[in-house]
């Protein structure tokens, strides 16, 4: 910003919480304070942002006690054992289950008194339904990745 | 990790207004931190990084959690630095007890600037790296965040 163009209180309206932070570049700090000396309204402005700045420096965030990280550090640990146990049981039945899947299927279509037709339903069907649930999966795959943060302000 | 802890709970504390929700946040953000400090860069300064986990996560909960119960995840105390409080005693907890319910009114943007500044003592600077924004932004949304706890505590009208 120009050093020359006089300070705009509605335009620049943020400044003046800068300049009670002590955050104002120098530039700034002159135009503002060369705008004070003539204008009440936004030293009453500053005047109210000190009183709020000096209501805020009394409040404190609230702290855990100190008994409450004992459990915290243990529930941690839980949920990531809980996490890792979840997935191998999910990597375990689903290799068992993959493995049982075929070897039913192998016994199906190795039957010579099943007609050709019920065969091929069984395979249309197991097809069918291997195809639902990598559909379900990739859905849900795609729609954590695109909506996990939507409300998260970056 | 044991050192930043209470920052940690300030952070998702005053994201996701109770107590619970923090502390289920915590621990869901320090498994992240667990799993992700391989990918961590050591040239980079430590606490944006840290500081953005516990955050998303804490927004996250806030989001997800239907039960938020809007717990007082604040309390004020009393000026301890010796400095005369020109206002009554009574007068100044009164405003202090408005601008406390009005942190907790202010929309996330607003409120994780206004925390940072104050209760986590961070410089605009240092609030734009944490972000990630401009300091342009930071300093909008801090003044913003001001102008709606002005009007909360009736210090616009001279009270």
């Amino acid at each position: 910003m120009n050093n020359n163009v006089p300070f705009d209180p509605r335009k620049e309206a943020p400044l003046l919480s800068a300049y009670v932070d002590g955050e104002l570049d120098p530039g700034n700090t002159a135009r503002l304070e060369a705008h004070l000396k003539d204008n009440p309204e936004t030293r009453n402005e500053i005047e109210q942002l000190l009183r709020l700045k000096n209501l805020t420096r009394a409040l404190r965030l609230k702290i855990a006690p100190p008994e409450e990280w004992e459990v915290f550090w243990h529930s941690v640990y839980n949920r990531s054992e809980r996490s890792l146990g979840w997935i191998l049981l999910t990597l375990g039945l689903s290799v068992a289950g993959g493995w049982f899947a075929w070897l039913i299927l192998q016994s199906l279509l190795s039957t010579e008194s099943l007609p050709l037709l019920v065969k091929g339903a069984i395979i249309v069907g197991i097809a069918g339904t291997l195809v639902l649930m990598v559909s379900v999966v990739r859905e849900r795959i795609f729609k954590r990745n695109r909506t996990r943060y939507k409300d998260v302000i970056r | 990790m044991t050192r930043y802890r209470q920052r940690a709970y300030g952070i998702a504390v005053s994201l996701t207004g109770n107590h619970d929700d923090a502390m289920d946040a915590m621990q869901k953000a320090f498994i992240r931190i667990h799993h992700s400090l391989p990918r961590f860069l050591l040239d980079e300064p430590f606490f944006p990084w840290f500081y953005r986990i516990v955050r998303n996560t804490a927004l996250n909960q806030r989001r997800d959690e239907k039960r938020h119960k809007g717990d007082v995840p604040l309390e004020w105390v009393k000026q301890s630095d010796g400095q005369p409080d020109p206002l009554s005693v009574t007068m100044a907890d009164e405003l202090r007890q408005k601008v406390w319910n009005g942190i907790q009114e202010l929309p996330p943007e607003m409120r994780e600037m206004f925390v940072l500044y104050h209760f986590q003592g961070l410089k605009y600077r240092e609030i734009a790296t944490t972000c990630g924004v401009p300091i342009g932004t930071v300093m909008s949304r801090l003044h913003a965040a001001r102008t709606r706890l002005r009007q909360v505590a009736g210090l616009e009208e001279g009270q």
